[in-house]
């Protein structure tokens, strides 16, 4: 070999076997990310700076029948006036269009059956700056309810419970707040199973408008579980349920928010065992594998020995789980949270039915599970845009996620601002431990609150359902999202 | 000096001098020794005071008067050129008996030399006689016996190149040109011709003089008894000369003004289809030089009609004869087809401290590869040729017209992206000139222009392999590359920035190497372990060559910006490869420094535009969402739709057999093209994995470079084994040998399957096709704009990287052409869309269309499947959460019906990219700032000026209120209302906007700066600097130098007494005063001659037979 060639030859040969080495693995393919996907979560109180806020209601009734209503309240959470527009959907299209102003640490209400006559309204608020937060109260002669807005639109929506047993009245409604109609699936399970109605594959929501769908068109009659899943072909849109117990063991009114995602956790931060108390799960999976969801409640004493709880939901089915009829898991009387979760991908969605007594009767809610954050965020502050506006014990239900003790406090918002309500100040709450907080102080009636703690915590309301109703109505407060 | 009377017919010996070296004593001497008694010489010195390199005309006298006494010297002045200094004698010498001796001051003729062709000339009634010149140096080698001449003015040497005398050719004959070196003609015949053809300075003069007494009816003999040493070195005593070019266009004279009026439209048409031929065969066999030498002097031929008219016309008195039998004694066919045909070609090499010149190993060999590379190429590109070339990649369409891209050019305004003041790309005013091509025909361009840079690419290489001595080296060299997958890859994908760097890489590697003075080494001198075939270059040629490097690099980048760091390192890389194999460091250090200087060269060449260059326009986009192809991908060039790709892993065998097997100069480059296949491939591989330090250009251009090594490498591994391995004894060489070989035909495979297809698996459906067909043209709505989002890998143009794996750009509404694959220019527009899409990203707002709405961006598309990166089996992933936050905002309304290609969105909020805004516009117009974008709903506002740009001038209604362009802010938009000039100022913060007072007329027009033109013109007289420096382009201007020479007469003929004996064999009688003209038709059939085959690059007529 020529001697010119050895060096040469030394650096070729080791260059390429370096070049072989650093080369050899397959390089990581780094994932193109745009955005964090929206409406995975519930919503929240945007902490962070913002363009605008834009919330979307699931709709209030405004038939116009005595008692029958429905009002948004928009919470402006800090000490510059707020000012946004909302737009008042109905079936008919958009039935009205205002601007909205909000004075610092103040809230405006939105009176919508003033503005429109129309079985069901939804109502959409966009705020400049992002600097508030949006809630409903739907007003009926069997009882009112709360429920968060909607801070975002999805292409699928979800709900686990139904009922039309005794002739319980179930409706749903859709809203599509964009100018471009939106084309949707219905997909339904019942206890017999799975169904897709050939009318509601494919139907059209017009742009900017509600469309109303009695589950009993249907044809699911008399069913004690009817889950529903909202799958949009085309465009974004904003699911919500109004729900009419007449019998069958439930009694009372809500309209509530679908579940924009499925999830492998959902939360409850109320829950009661104890006389007269029927407490079930309804625990829906649309997906095409079979999983396997464990039921742990949380917040019950120590001594108390259950078996670990764990629920079967076939592809496609809808299941409802009672502790009650479960007879290793005989639940201790009192206050209790729940956690639902897989060890699946996303894949079920859970609502809680807790019927409670009421004075002579008996008062339903149904909450749809809490889920962490896709990053696993709990919120420490959550907000209530409405409260009581009279005296309410037990109002506000709170659990303690993390495993020490903390406080927790509740802070009312006046003119001035947030101010901590005498009495509810550093109120212990100890690992794992649920509590309750009276909101009984004039000072924290028909105010926007806030509550704080040490910990991460989950907190559910109790209203009282109005018009002299006995019972309560059960909801989530709004999470802050923090950072 | 007058002398005796003689008894020979007097011959006058009229020598040109002109800066003799030290052979010119020896040329004296010579002189001195004639035994001809009646020789009386005349010396016109060339006494050039503008030259001071040229020895003075006093130092010349001295030399001649001392060794030849009593010869007459005369200075002519200025370089006038040989014929013209020679025709000095008409005017100097009185009379026309006896003869003149046209010389050269290089020669050196034996003693007997002149007696012997004057007494032939007479024996044979010639009217001009020639001797046979032998080598300088050595006598024995034959240098020319008389010349051949083809009806097209080529010359036919004869003789091969390095013959020896063996008296094989010494019998007495007719030819048709004798070389002017030592030429001796009847006085009254060369007085009655005007002499030598005054336009024809160098080459040539002797050709066309002979030709004229084959008209006159003289016969021209050459006498190979007499015999006469010649030196002959024009190039090296004139570089300053265009030899070819010279050469080429003085055939061409004498073709148009010699050949007879009845043959001359058959010879013209003849003339035109043998240029083409020789255009497109000198492409195939690296003559292109010659063959654009020979197109230039045809097509000059044109402006210089009236000329070529009246020099016909001084002809016509002399054509004594009929032109059927002129013709006859010319050859038949062409003599340098025939020099093809016969496989006799010869080309100089650098030995061990000497240039040689020897016969090329084959000529046909080449020519058969190129053709099956060319046959490859149609039948890969078929579908090419008749449907055109689809918009894949970067493979836009051309625009209609080339004036549009020429406009466009020098224009200030780039339209592309949202637009800006800015110096547009060089490239479009080269695309514009190249349109003369294929005659303004701007569709058959593109498919021209994109195949050939295949070719160029591939000619580029075999000039590089041309360092190869050897002829199946260079063709391995040639399919290597010519059949890399790469080549495939880049075409199914449309990257056209990729074939930029193929097709120019390899010839910045040659001009490098050439400009270093890395010549063909010789084969023969393989024993001595010569590392490079190293010339000393004169610093005058050495810039020139650096200058021409830098012309082309300055093409290449006026497309593909990235060559300019490419060609800088593979500059670097060529010279670290010398030193690593030991050779010389100047090489190395000219090699650098070469590359440096032509990478400044071609930046200054390209600028202003270089002025707007980032780092980012210079790389590309960056490669966000790493393609993370892998090692083996890579390594198979596999960039693109190649089937089979890693089977051209076998042509890194050669690579390291090469080095084993190499010695010599074969070793030196088995060096350079195994290290830039190693650097290059580990900047690769590097930037594949995103670990080098800053954006690296894509895979394909970084992988050219490799290609190019393994070429080289191909070329090394089978010279060597040509030169250092066969007949060798037996061991692991041959083997290995053997197996490169092999390796090189399995590494072509992938290469030569793609080629199947027709369309190199380009998809029928671009993604720019559809992407065209989705959105409606701009109409009564207004102009619009569209945002492109996703991974730059789909964006049928560059894009601006936003985050991993997501880039955006911004398109008109007009199709996209070939001017959107320029990056555009960065301007305020990046901050609005950043914005807009960072708002989006972060949920803080569903009104992002409002945001986007002053730049007037009516659709937001997001491509999903191009065919080539991301198709419906093989899709790349969408960013996550894009779509999602697309669909999320009120304000965008996906496209209907969609495709399944994107997904489209209409922004509701959009602004016309020229608008009257509405009251609400008006109102917060004068803000700035996302907050009031995201309030301000803008879409009410009325389109004006529907289908303005910036090459003309839009006229319109505007009511009272705002006009708003949704371009960035720029003073050189201007409206006028009814002849008022209204200033623009910003809007929104960012965009264009004039407050109307008053309804009117308005006439809104972009009016380019004055420092826009003086930068164009400046560009403009760069270019032609550089060309000229590099052609070597000389003009003429003012008249040409006068003679010096008084006007005298020094030597009279007229009565000078008859011829004495000279010869015992000859009585007085034998000297007739008057030779009798019209005496040469017993010229011999010049059929029967065989002449031998003629080296073109020689040129007797001869290129180094001409003094200067």
């Amino acid at each position: 070999m020529n001697r010119r060639a050895i060096p040469a030859l030394i650096v070729v040969s080791v260059g390429f076997a370096a070049l072989i080495a650093v080369g050899r693995e397959q390089p990581t393919v780094a994932e193109p990310f745009f955005a964090t996907p929206t409406g995975a979560w519930m919503p929240a109180v945007n902490d962070n700076t913002a363009l605008t806020g834009s919330w979307f209601c699931p709709g209030v009734p405004a038939n116009g029948e005595d008692g029958v209503g429905g009002e948004v309240v928009v919470a402006n959470r800090d000490d510059e006036q707020l000012i946004g527009r909302f737009t008042i959907l109905t079936p008919d299209g958009v039935g009205a269009s205002e601007t909205l102003v909000v004075e610092p640490w103040s809230r405006t209400t939105i009176d919508v059956d003033a503005f429109v006559t129309t079985p069901f309204a939804s109502v959409v608020v966009e705020i400049d700056g992002g600097r508030g937060f949006v809630e409903q109260r739907s007003q009926h002669p069997a009882g009112d309810s709360v429920t968060p807005c909607a801070d975002n639109t999805s292409d699928e929506w979800y709900f686990a419970d139904g009922f039309t047993v005794d002739g319980s009245i179930e409706t749903l409604i859709l809203t599509n707040p964009y100018d471009d109609a939106a084309v949707v699936d219905l997909v339904f399970a019942t206890e017999a199973g799975e169904s897709t109605p050939a009318a509601f594959q494919g139907f059209t929501i017009l742009p900017q408008s509600v469309e109303i769908i009695p589950i009993a068109e249907l044809g699911a009659r008399d069913e004690p579980v009817i889950a529903v899943k909202v799958a949009a072909e085309r465009g974004r849109l904003v699911v919500g349920r109004a729900q009419h117990y007449l019998g069958g063991g439930r009694l009372g009114y809500g309209v509530t928010l679908a579940a924009p995602a499925l999830r492998d956790q959902w939360w409850f931060a109320d829950g009661e065992a104890g006389e007269g108390i029927t407490e079930t799960f309804a625990i829906y999976n649309p997906t095409d594998d079979d999983v396997q969801v464990d039921v742990v409640f949380l917040g019950i004493p120590i001594e108390a020995e259950l078996d670990n709880i764990t629920v079967d939901v076939p592809a496609h089915q809808v299941i409802v789980y009672d502790p009650a009829a479960d007879e290793g898991s005989t639940l201790p009387p009192g206050r209790h949270a729940a956690v639902l979760s897989t060890l699946a991908e996303p894949s079920v969605v859970v609502e809680r039915i807790l019927t409670r007594p009421a004075g002579d009767s008996v008062a339903t809610s149904v909450v749809m599970g809490a889920p962490p954050r896709i990053d696993g965020y709990v919120a420490s502050r959550w907000h209530l845009g409405i409260g009581p506006l009279v005296p309410a014990p037990a109002a506000l239900v709170v659990y303690n996620v993390d495993n020490g003790d903390g406080t927790v406090t509740v802070e009312a918002v006046g003119p001035g601002g947030p101010s901590a309500v005498p009495g509810l100040t550093d109120l212990p709450i100890g690992a794992g431990q649920v509590i309750t907080v009276d909101l009984v102080d004039p000072a924290v009636l028909d105010r926007e609150l806030i509550v704080g703690s040490s910990n991460r915590i989950f907190v559910e309301r109790l209203l009282p359902r109005g018009d002299g109703l006995a019972g309560t109505s059960g909801s989530w407060a709004l999470p802050a999202s923090g950072n | 000096m007058e002398p005796d009377t003689p008894s020979a017919p007097p011959v006058v010996a009229v020598v040109v001098v002109h800066d003799p070296g030290d052979w010119f004593d020896a040329t004296l001497d010579a002189f001195a020794r004639q035994d001809y008694p009646n020789l009386r010489v005349l010396f016109l010195v060339v006494d050039d005071v503008a030259d001071s390199d040229t020895a003075s005309f006093e130092s010349i006298d001295e030399r001649i008067q001392h060794r030849m006494p009593g010869s007459f010297v005369r200075s002519i002045g200025a370089n006038v050129g040989f014929g013209s200094a020679a025709n000095e004698v008409l005017r100097l010498v009185e009379g026309d008996n006896g003869f003149f001796l046209i010389c050269h001051d290089d020669v050196a003729p034996e003693p007997d030399a002149l007696r012997i062709l004057v007494e032939e000339l007479y024996r044979s009634n010639a009217g001009a006689v020639g001797p046979k010149f032998v080598d300088w140096d050595d006598p024995n080698v034959l240098q020319a016996v008389g010349l051949g001449m083809d009806r097209f003015g080529e010359i036919d040497p004869v003789i091969d190149v390095g013959e020896v005398d063996q008296e094989q050719h010494d019998g007495v004959r007719d030819v048709f040109v004798l070389p002017s070196a030592y030429l001796l003609v009847r006085a009254d015949l060369f007085r009655e011709l005007g002499g030598f053809d005054p336009v024809i300075e160098y080459y040539g003069e002797d050709t066309e003089l002979c030709w004229r007494i084959h008209h006159s009816g003289a016969r021209v003999v050459v006498v190979p008894s007499a015999r006469v040493r010649h030196l002959g070195q024009l190039r090296q005593r004139r570089p300053d000369l265009r030899h070819g070019q010279l050469r080429a266009r003085h055939r061409m004279r004498s073709v148009a003004t010699l050949t007879g009026a009845s043959r001359l439209p058959a010879r013209s048409v003849e003339m035109v289809l043998l240029t083409i031929t020789e255009l497109v065969v000198g492409l195939f066999t690296a003559r292109f030089g010659q063959a654009w030498n020979s197109f230039r002097a045809l097509v000059g031929l044109v402006p210089r009609t009236p000329a070529l008219i009246a020099r016909r016309r001084q002809v016509k008195p002399i054509r004594r004869v009929p032109e059927r039998e002129v013709y006859s004694l010319q050859e038949g066919g062409s003599a340098r087809l025939n020099s093809y045909l016969r496989s006799r070609e010869t080309s100089t090499y650098v030995g061990d401290g000497v240039q040689v010149r020897r016969w090329r190993q084959s000529a046909t060999a080449p020519v058969v590869a190129w053709i099956a590379v060319i046959v490859g190429l149609v039948v890969g590109g078929r579908s090419f040729f008749d449907g055109g070339l689809p918009p894949v990649g970067e493979f836009l369409a051309f625009p209609d017209s080339p004036r549009q891209l020429l406009s466009t050019f020098l224009s200030g305004w780039n339209p592309n992206g949202a637009g800006a003041t800015s110096p547009n790309p060089t490239g479009w005013a080269t695309l514009s000139g190249l349109s003369v091509v294929t005659l303004f025909r701007m569709g058959m361009l593109q498919t021209v222009f994109v195949l050939g840079l295949l070719i160029v690419g591939v000619a580029g290489v075999w000039r590089l392999a041309a360092v190869f001595p050897s002829t199946r080296a260079r063709i391995a060299a040639l399919l290597v590359y010519a059949l890399s997958p790469l080549v495939s890859g880049a075409m199914s994908s449309g990257r056209l920035t990729v074939l930029v760097v193929y097709a120019a890489t390899p010839w910045v590697l040659h001009l490098v190497r050439r400009a270093s003075g890395v010549e063909t080494a010789d084969a023969l001198s393989a024993h001595s372990d010569l590392a490079d075939g190293v010339v000393d270059l004169a610093p005058r040629e050495r810039i020139r060559r650096t200058v021409a490097t830098a012309l082309v690099l300055a093409v290449a980048v006026a497309f593909a910006p990235v060559m300019l760091p490419m060609a800088v390192l593979v500059s670097l890389v060529f010279a670290l490869g010398t030193l690593l194999a030991r050779g010389s460091t100047a090489t190395a250090a000219w090699s650098l420094v070469t590359g440096l200087g032509a990478a400044l060269g071609a930046a200054v060449l390209n600028v202003p535009w270089i002025t707007s260059w980032t780092w980012e326009g210079i790389v590309g986009a960056p490669p966000v969402g790493e393609a993370g192809l892998g090692i083996v991908k890579l390594a198979s060039f596999e960039i693109g739709r190649t089937d089979f790709a890693a089977l051209a892993l076998a042509l890194f065998l050669p690579v390291i057999a090469a080095v084993l097997l190499a010695r010599a100069w074969r070793l030196t480059w088995a060096v350079r093209s195994a290290l830039m296949v190693l650097v290059f491939g580990f900047l690769a591989v590097l930037a594949d994995r995103g670990s080098l330090p800053i954006d690296a250009p894509e895979a394909g251009v970084l992988l050219v470079p490799v290609a190019v090594g393994l070429a080289i490498s191909a070329a090394a591994a089978l010279a060597a084994f040509d030169l250092d391995v066969r007949g060798g004894n037996f061991g692991w060489r041959q083997p290995l040998g053997i197996l490169s070989s092999i390796a090189v035909v399995v590494g072509l495979a992938p290469g030569l399957g793609a080629l199947a297809d027709g369309s190199f698996q380009t998809p029928t459906t671009p993604l720019a096709r559809l992407l065209d067909a989705s959105l409606p043209d701009s109409s009564s709505a207004g102009d619009y704009n569209v945002l492109l989002i996703g991974d730059p890998r789909l964006l049928p143009v560059p894009a601006t990287d936003y985050r991993d794996g997501v880039a955006w750009a911004i398109i008109d509404d007009g199709p996209l052409d070939v001017r959107d694959r320029w990056m555009p220019p960065s301007n305020a527009a990046a901050e609005l869309v950043t914005t807009a899409l960072d708002e989006m990203a972060a949920t803080s707002t569903l009104r992002a269309g409002r945001l986007l709405a002053p730049l007037s961006i009516r659709f937001v598309v997001v491509p999903e499947f191009d065919g080539v990166a991301s198709t419906v089996n093989d899709p790349l992933p969408l960013p996550e959460g894009l779509v999602a936050s697309l669909e999320d905002q009120l304000d965008l309304v996906a496209l209907r019906p969609g495709l399944p290609t994107l997904e489209a969105f209409e922004n509701r909020a959009w602004l016309p990219t020229y608008a009257q805004l509405d009251e609400a516009g008006v109102a917060v117009s004068d803000s700035a700032g996302a907050e009031v974008l995201v309030r301000a709903d803008l879409s009410a506002s009325a389109p004006v000026f529907v289908g303005a740009d910036q090459l003309s001038t839009a006229s319109d209604e505007v009511t009272a209120g705002v006009v708003h362009l949704g371009v960035p802010f720029d003073e050189t938009w201007s409206l006028t209302v009814d002849g008022t000039a209204i200033e623009p100022r910003r809007a929104f913060g960012e965009t264009t906007a004039f407050d109307v007072p008053a309804a009117g007329l308005g006439e809104l027009r972009y009016e380019s700066s004055t420092f826009r033109w003086f930068a164009v013109l400046a560009q403009i007289a760069l270019w032609i600097a550089a060309i000229v420096v590099a052609f070597r382009v000389r003009v003429s201007v003012g008249r040409r130098a006068p003679l010096l020479v008084a006007d005298e007469t020094l030597i009279d003929l007229t009565d000078s007494a008859l011829p004495a004996l000279v010869d015992p064999g000859f009585s007085s009688d034998s000297f007739p005063s008057v030779v009798e003209v019209g005496a040469a038709s017993d010229a011999p059939d010049t059929d029967s001659v065989d002449p031998p085959e003629r080296d073109p690059d020689q040129g007797t007529d001869q290129e180094d037979g001409v003094s200067p």
